[in-house]
């Protein structure tokens, strides 16, 4: 047995940028403790301590560390049992010493002992877990939180604090034990490539970088997709309008992604996930407000408002993203829908089927995202908001149509965002839009609230600034695009 | 088969016309000035070591890839602006094909085949039973060997007048390899398909090629298959006589007892050059394969 081997386990197991990103959560996690200690006029010190300690101990587990049992399958089909072992007795290491931060400060604390260590332990099985259940279960754990909460509201569940805890969560963590000891046998009995599908383990998701931040624009893969859908939620595509005379439907076939046309079975079949996956926390939702305020039009048109709003601010700025990952994904591949294209007769002469391409790419996101500017606008305008708060709205939504225009000419014309550059783009619309997003709920009752004028003219600057780049961006794009000899040239 | 290489000259007529063409990437220059045309119904088969550049040159050739210099002409037309009519006599099948994973292959056929106006329906279908390829399967889901025949039966259903081929048969298995090779030497022999195909295995060129082009640190060496064993062949000098040794060879190592092997080619007078009669030099044969090792080993 190899200590310093087990030490490096974790390091050995993750990507680099994963490492880094670990531990700028654990250091935010710290400061965030140390400003709780400070700031915070109520509450328990070493409570609150703990408590942020535990939310970095969940990012931990989640995603760094649970990296192990990735270390831990290929070690079993190497057949390397010395690396399988060091990676079991790393996770197990990993977990006491996980434990020891919440210990101390127990002790020190000198009550709550048992309920500080249970709660930071159910934090690391909790995460493991995440880690090595079925993505599709995965994809619910986030909000198990939050239905925790709900529950002992509704059904009078012990949660920290009440003397029942120790009991209840001594419970939950055995059974989070068995969870996780059972999925890790199951999870390394296979190869990798014969769990990348949606029952697979959320872990393996982590070796595509899509948790590393910079490469998630290049992870994406049609073909990775399809594989990883299981046979009914493959998309039904709706072949009955393309042919020579429809050039604009047959591109959307080859574009695919939300592009394809489907059939009502296939709309239905796509937006069932979808569906399903917003059921439950839109559940939690309703049954928590449900118990707070009843059934009740001033209460409900409030949280309505708020979540229409956010649908529609955030809804058009993942628009733009996903659409712009997929087509710098259809672009780069130079053996997969371009060469098709390129030589597909009847889509018209080079020029014609560059302007159709480009139509085709922007018409259907533009055109949602305008769709949800009018909603947002509908919503908020009866009750007379001030003119910077609708300033500030319109100008969120119209830049991230102009960062899609943008960004999709880039690319169509051959001059493609380097990966920082969409990077810093996703940040600063990201936190740009996240500025905004009080605005919709805040508009609402007799004497909407209006922004500081400070505040709103400084977000309004920065987003005049991110504009003018945009446009810059999109200019240069668009001069590329007509020096292209035509639109089907990859990228890569 | 009419398989004829030849230099340029009346390029507007030929399927295929290459001239001057340059592309090179951060790392160099991959294809330095090639020229190439080639007429209908020949069958070239282009061979040369992983990286020597046959996928950019196949690339340039069919208008995915702008070259630094030069350009190439299909059926007399620029690649880069290929009219209908030219996209319809064309089949090109890159390396690995990737296209349309959320199709199945029978959608695909479906969808592809609409804009081809000879499109051989029942051809794609009997082709997809023949090679045991499930037509409702998701092209996504399928293995590399099975897209590629998919693919492949996509390119021939359009039955082109030129078909363009990069390493077709990588990925498929030996009856799969062979079938695909009947096929285009049927096509070729009884159609009058002028097909270009790349590929790393010797064989299959001796099998179906007319032509031979080696691609070999940017240069193209084209020769008549039948032609290859009479033109060039192994000269070996000992030690002592390598100073007479020709300084313009296809390929040349140096033996550890100083000896010296050289790819030599016969002049326009059908001799072997001056140092293959000097004392102690000998003249081998070569095969297709040794003279590929020879060239780019």
């Amino acid at each position: 047995m190899n200590a310093q081997a087990m030490l490096l386990a974790p390091w050995r197991a993750t990507h680099v940028q994963l490492r880094w990103l670990s531990l700028a959560v654990l250091t935010l996690c710290a400061l965030g403790a140390i400003a709780l200690l400070l700031f915070a006029k109520r509450g328990e010190p070493a409570w609150m301590m703990v408590g942020a300690y535990d939310v970095g101990l969940i990012y931990l587990w989640a995603f760094f560390l649970s990296g192990m049992s990735l270390l831990a399958i290929e070690a079993r089909w190497l057949c390397l049992p010395g690396m399988y072992r060091t990676a079991v007795l790393a996770t197990v290491f990993y977990a006491v010493l996980s434990l020891l931060p919440t210990a101390i400060i127990a002790v020190v604390h000198g009550t709550d002992q048992m309920s500080m260590l249970l709660g930071s332990l159910l934090c690391v099985l909790g995460g493991l877990c995440f880690a090595l259940v079925p993505r599709y279960i995965a994809v619910f754990l986030g909000i198990f939180p939050a239905l925790v909460n709900t529950m002992s509201r509704l059904y009078n569940f012990p949660l920290i604090g009440d003397t029942r805890f120790v009991a209840w969560g001594s419970t939950l963590a055995m059974a989070l034990l068995v969870v996780c000891v059972l999925r890790w046998r199951a999870v390394t009995a296979k190869p990798a490539q014969g769990q990348m599908g949606f029952s697979g383990p959320m872990v393996l998701q982590y070796r595509r970088g899509h948790w590393a931040g910079g490469s998630a624009i290049n992870s994406l893969d049609a073909t990775t997709q399809v594989r990883q859908r299981p046979d009914w939620m493959q998309p039904q595509p709706d072949l009955r309008h393309v042919g020579p005379n429809q050039p604009d439907n047959t591109l959307r076939v080859a574009l695919g992604g939300w592009y394809l046309p489907r059939t009502l079975r296939g709309h239905l079949q796509g937006l069932a996930p979808g569906l399903l996956a917003m059921l439950v926390p839109g559940s939690i939702l309703f049954l928590t407000f449900l118990g707070n305020h009843a059934i009740s039009f001033h209460a409900w048109w409030p949280l309505a408002t708020l979540l229409i709003g956010w649908i529609t601010m955030f809804g058009s700025m993942g628009l733009m993203f996903t659409t712009l990952t997929l087509i710098q994904q259809r672009w780069k591949k130079n053996n997969a829908e371009l060469p098709l294209l390129a030589l597909l007769p009847g889509l018209g002469d080079v020029h014609t089927a560059k302007q159709r391409t480009l139509i085709v790419a922007l018409r259907r996101p533009l055109m949602l995202q305008m769709g949800a500017l009018i909603a947002l606008l509908a919503l908020t305008l009866p009750s007379h908001p001030s003119t910077i708060s609708v300033l500030m709205l319109v100008t969120g939504q119209l830049s991230c149509a102009l960062a899609l225009v943008a960004g999709v000419i880039r690319v169509i014309g051959g001059r493609p965002l380097s990966t920082s550059g969409t990077f810093a783009l996703m940040i600063a619309i990201s936190l740009l839009i996240g500025s905004n997003s009080l605005l919709p709920n805040s508009m609402l009752g007799a004497q909407p609230w209006t922004p500081p004028m400070p505040y709103a003219l400084t977000v309004l600057a920065v987003w005049l600034v991110v504009s003018v780049v945009l446009a810059w961006v999109g200019h240069r794009g668009w001069l590329a695009w007509k020096a292209r000899p035509h639109a089907f040239m990859p990228n890569g | 088969m009419n398989a004829v290489l030849r230099s340029i000259t009346d390029h507007d007529a030929a399927p295929l016309a290459v001239h001057k063409l340059t592309h090179g990437y951060e790392d160099g220059l991959v294809l330095a000035g090639i020229d190439l045309t080639l007429l209908q119904g020949s069958v070239l088969g282009l061979i040369g070591r992983n990286g020597a550049g046959k996928s950019t040159l196949i690339r340039a050739m069919v208008g995915l890839l702008k070259p630094d210099s030069g350009e190439a002409r299909l059926f007399g037309e620029p690649a880069l602006k290929l009219s209908d009519s030219v996209k319809a006599r064309l089949a090109y099948v890159p390396q690995q094909p990737e296209a349309l994973a959320w199709l199945t292959a029978q959608q695909m056929f479906d969808y592809v085949g609409r804009f081809y106006p000879s499109w051989d329906a029942s051809f794609a279908k009997t082709k997809l039973r023949e090679w045991g390829i499930l037509p409702n399967k998701v092209l996504g889901k399928l293995s590399p060997g099975e897209r590629q025949r998919v693919d492949l039966i996509r390119a021939l259903a359009s039955q082109p007048s030129l078909l363009i081929l990069d390493e077709p048969a990588a990925a498929l298995d030996p009856v799969a390899r062979r079938d695909l090779l009947r096929e285009i030497a049927l096509r070729a022999g009884e159609a009058g398909t002028t097909v270009l195909f790349s590929t790393h295995i010797v064989s299959d060129l001796e099998r179906v090629a007319s032509d031979i082009a080696f691609l070999h640190e940017g240069k193209l060496l084209q020769c008549a298959v039948d032609e290859t064993k009479e033109r060039f062949a192994r000269l070996w000098l000992p030690a002592s006589m390598t100073a007479a040794a020709p300084s313009n060879t296809l390929g040349k190592t140096r033996h550890a007892d100083g000896s010296l092997s050289l790819v030599i080619e016969r002049r326009a007078d059908g001799s072997w050059p001056e140092a293959a009669r000097l004392p102690g030099a000998r003249v081998d044969a070569l095969g297709l394969e040794d003279l590929f090792v020879e060239i780019a080993g």
